[in-house]
């Protein structure tokens, strides 16, 4: 472990991406050199002062200013401070409906080698791709099940609440 | 959020502009301290702290209130900021659009520690200050405004990883630049 390891290690500060060991190690050499270890303890000194940098005071009338500005507004601005968000719903639902739909065309979905015997790649061909297709109804209905959820879910009304 | 915002901003929600007031009083010191550091200019900083409370209370609906307010409003403040620096025209424009590394003349250093009546803590302030525009902000609002990395990173418009980077940087400048003794000697006060 070098000076300039070590003292890599203090600048970075709270996210060095250092081992349990390697860390040892630089205190270990912070404890006996004479430039890491008075560092490693400004270091030390520096968050806590940047922890508690102080700032000039805030004009006393800035209160005052932005609520007089804020009177000023017309009403449709306070109204338009209601709350807009999607349903509370909508997220599972579109969750459910991309599961469903994932889950279906999975289990579904027969091997290009059963449909078309081991002479067609289906990664390669065109009728292959459709081959693996699931046909049986079942199978599309709850494809498109899934897939409306996902929609609705997806597109659901933003509702507006005060 | 704790639960007084929380409170406060369903109680403007509900057509009460006047409680906006108490975020203002609440936040208003950080928010001008952060402005301040970023325009470097007590004029500016006036007109950004006000225009970014104006902004949030306009926008309160597009506020996510399971999420704490101040960096909401942080984010508000530093847009409204770099805006502001364009706007004038200055020459630190690159500031206002990049997150460099390379300092930049505290023209307004002096002027601003002013505003600190303690000396060190004058000190301490001038230091952060001559930092670049990426690095003070990131400072102020990590450390001072004990923001989370993700939340600085909003605010800025950029990756975590870039945060990290102008952290780290920030550090090694301030430890060149105020170097051991001088943190020491006011430990030790």
């Amino acid at each position: 472990m070098t000076c300039a390891h070590v003292l890599g290690l203090i600048d970075a500060g709270p996210f060095a991406e250092y081992s349990q060991e390697q860390m040892d190690a630089a205190r270990a050499h912070a404890r006996g050199c004479p430039t890491c270890g008075p560092a490693l303890e400004a270091a030390a000194v520096m968050t806590t002062e940047l922890r508690a940098l102080p700032g000039p005071d805030a004009p006393a009338d800035l209160a005052n200013i932005v609520m007089a500005q804020i009177a000023q507004l017309p009403e449709p601005d306070v109204a338009a401070v209601a709350v807009v968000r999607r349903p509370d719903w909508a997220q599972g639902v579109t969750v459910l409906g991309g599961l469903v739909a994932g889950l279906a065309l999975i289990l579904t979905m027969p091997t290009g080698a059963n449909v078309l015997g081991d002479f067609v790649t289906p990664r390669f061909s065109a009728a292959g791709a459709l081959a693996t297709l699931p046909s049986s109804a079942p199978a599309v209905l709850a494809i498109g099940l899934g897939l409306l959820l996902y929609v609705v879910g997806l597109f659901a009304p933003v509702r507006s609440k005060s | 959020m704790n639960i007084s915002d929380r409170d406060v901003v369903l109680d403007v929600r509900q057509g009460n502009r006047d409680a906006f007031g108490r975020l203002v009083r609440v936040y208003q010191g950080r928010l001008f301290g952060l402005v301040m550091m970023i325009v470097r200019d007590r004029a500016g900083a006036e007109e950004v702290a006000q225009d970014a409370f104006v902004r949030a209370f306009t926008h309160l609906a597009h506020y996510d209130d399971r999420r704490p307010f101040y960096p909401w409003l942080a984010a508000i403040a530093v847009r409204l900021a770099q805006n502001w620096l364009v706007a004038r025209g200055r020459t630190l424009r690159r500031e206002s659009t990049s997150l460099d590394s390379a300092p930049e003349p505290a023209a307004d250093a002096g002027a601003l520690a002013g505003l600190v009546a303690d000396e060190r803590r004058r000190e301490l302030w001038d230091a952060v200050a001559s930092l670049s525009s990426g690095e003070r902000t990131a400072v102020v609002l990590f450390y001072r405004d004990e923001l989370a990395v993700g939340d600085v990173a909003r605010a800025l418009g950029v990756t975590a990883g870039t945060i990290k980077t102008l952290l780290f940087r920030a550090r090694r400048h301030l430890r060149e630049r105020l170097g051991a003794a001088s943190l020491f000697k006011d430990v030790s006060s």
